[in-house]
């Protein structure tokens, strides 16, 4: 068994070269305040979304652009992969799945609007990855497939077959993906739950904290959505819940369902585990919508803390290569959130405020 | 060629010229020092090697080639690692080179400490 000087020295100190050269808040805040899309791009003209601005000029289309930034997060997760040591090769495809099934996902919003709803959207067709991402799935076909039948047909072979043919009956029957999407998450989850149990003791100690909060995360967000816009009973948002959370416990979830105002549960929630984030939960918001835009940003703010922990900790376990691939992530998610702003003309109080 | 590159490039080039002059330097004086030995002809006296001193001469040989060997060996595993580390740093940020490098010679220093115990011993032999 391979030690942890041979798995992850040459890795993570390439890694931590690479967290050195993640954008600062300064070039957010530069962009935040570009008069528009044009000029944000050429504020990136020097760092590695550079080539963002050909594809916008060549096509002026920003969701290219979009897809584009999706194809350097692909990579970046392939580029990582060939440096790893085979014991985390796993966790690593398991991550880069969640980009699979998010473009089936997507494969399967087109199908159920043109076929289901009715609505004929030709362009939705253009922002879907066609190049295989994990294994070979022809997504034209699922695209133009006729029924359910037929994408069960087309996903053979992968774990995607059997819930399309489980869930196709419900969403015809409900006019809803709800569910189906719900079951491609679990499907995501539980395979990197089991990939993390393939880990090390210390390596499975700290990617289940760290991903254990990002599910956390998608569960408090998910429980107030669901509520707020759906007004689903608990026990159906119970069993949509991602299993594996680090915090988040039965009774906070029933705690958090029934509260009107969430933030005072969250407040307890954040007070034990992260005491320096209750300040920003003093913060009162009037309405729901800005109320939750504060959750999310205290979620945020969780995250990066579990971030700063594992960079701060000892350097040679798994944390570095899953502390870069959020950090990166929020980079990109940065990038992507400025230009739409630009795009709809958003104001700069606006921008800052989602950063 | 961009900056950072270049800047790399240059501080090889010093780094391999320091090196050269040293290894010159070094080798210069230890050559004179051997000239200026074999100069005397006088005769030498070997003396008598005892039972015990002969025993004493095979562990201090023995701890010797042990200090070196052992601190060669640590130094190899500790440079495969800091070195493959280095390299992997440098390889996404050239501009930290230097730093990288005192890393790695920090990590040739084990086999230098043995270098000198070994050579203690032998001087104690």
């Amino acid at each position: 068994m391979a030690g942890v000087l041979t798995k992850y020295s040459f890795i993570n100190a390439k890694l931590r070269a690479r967290i050195s050269q993640i954008l600062p808040d300064e070039v957010f805040h530069q962009l935040g305040q570009a008069a528009s899309v044009d000029a944000a791009l050429a504020l990136l003209r020097d760092t590695p979304y550079a080539h963002l601005e050909e594809v916008y000029n060549t096509s002026g289309d920003l969701r290219l652009a979009e897809l584009e930034l999706l194809k350097s997060e692909i990579e970046l997760y392939r580029n990582i992969r060939q440096y790893l040591h085979e014991s985390s090769m796993p966790l690593v495809d398991t991550l880069l799945l969640r980009f699979e099934i998010d473009n089936v996902k997507n494969a399967i919003r087109i199908y159920f609007d043109r076929k289901i709803r009715g609505r004929l959207d030709e362009s939705a067709a253009h922002y879907i990855l066609y190049e295989p991402i994990h294994r070979p799935i022809p997504m034209d076909l699922i695209v133009n497939a006729q029924s359910f039948d037929e994408i069960a047909g087309v996903c053979r072979g992968t774990p995607y077959r059997a819930i399309v043919e489980k869930y196709g009956p419900i969403v015809e029957s409900d006019g809803s993906l709800f569910r189906m999407e719900v079951a491609f998450d679990h499907l995501y989850y539980g395979r990197l739950t089991a990939a993390i149990q393939g880990l090390t003791r210390d390596d499975r100690e700290i990617a289940v904290r760290l991903i254990g909060v990002e599910i956390d995360l998608l569960n408090i967000s998910w429980i107030i959505r669901f509520k707020r816009f759906y007004d689903l009973p608990l026990d159906v948002i119970e069993a949509a819940l991602i299993p594996g959370g680090f915090h988040l416990n039965r009774s906070t979830v029933e705690e958090l369902y029934r509260a009107q105002n969430v933030t005072p549960v969250l407040q307890k929630f954040v007070v034990g585990t992260y005491p320096g984030l209750s300040a920003l939960l003093a913060s009162q918001a009037s309405d729901s919508t800005s109320r939750l835009t504060l959750i999310s940003h205290i979620l945020e703010e969780i995250r990066r803390h579990e971030v700063q922990r594992i960079l701060a900790g000892y350097p040679f376990t798994i944390g570095i290569i899953l502390a870069y691939f959020l950090l990166k992530a929020d980079e990109m998610k940065k990038v992507r959130t400025i230009l739409n702003a630009k795009h709809l003309g958003r104001p700069l109080e606006g921008i800052e405020s989602v950063l | 060629m961009d900056e950072p590159a270049r800047r790399l490039k240059a501080t090889i080039t010093q780094s391999v010229v320091a090196l050269l002059t040293i290894l010159a330097i070094v080798g210069t004086l230890f050559c004179s020092n051997a000239f200026a030995q074999t100069a005397h002809d006088e005769p030498t006296v070997q003396p008598e090697v005892t039972q015990e001193m002969a025993g004493v001469m095979k562990f201090g040989l023995l701890a010797a080639a042990a200090a070196f060997g052992l601190g060669a060996i640590g130094a190899g595993f500790a440079i495969s690692h800091v070195g493959a580390a280095a390299m992997g740093a440098v390889a996404e940020k050239p501009q930290i080179a230097g730093q990288a490098l005192i890393f790695v010679a920090l990590a040739e220093g084990i086999v230098v400490f043995g270098f000198i115990t070994a050579l203690m011993i032998l001087g104690k032999l």
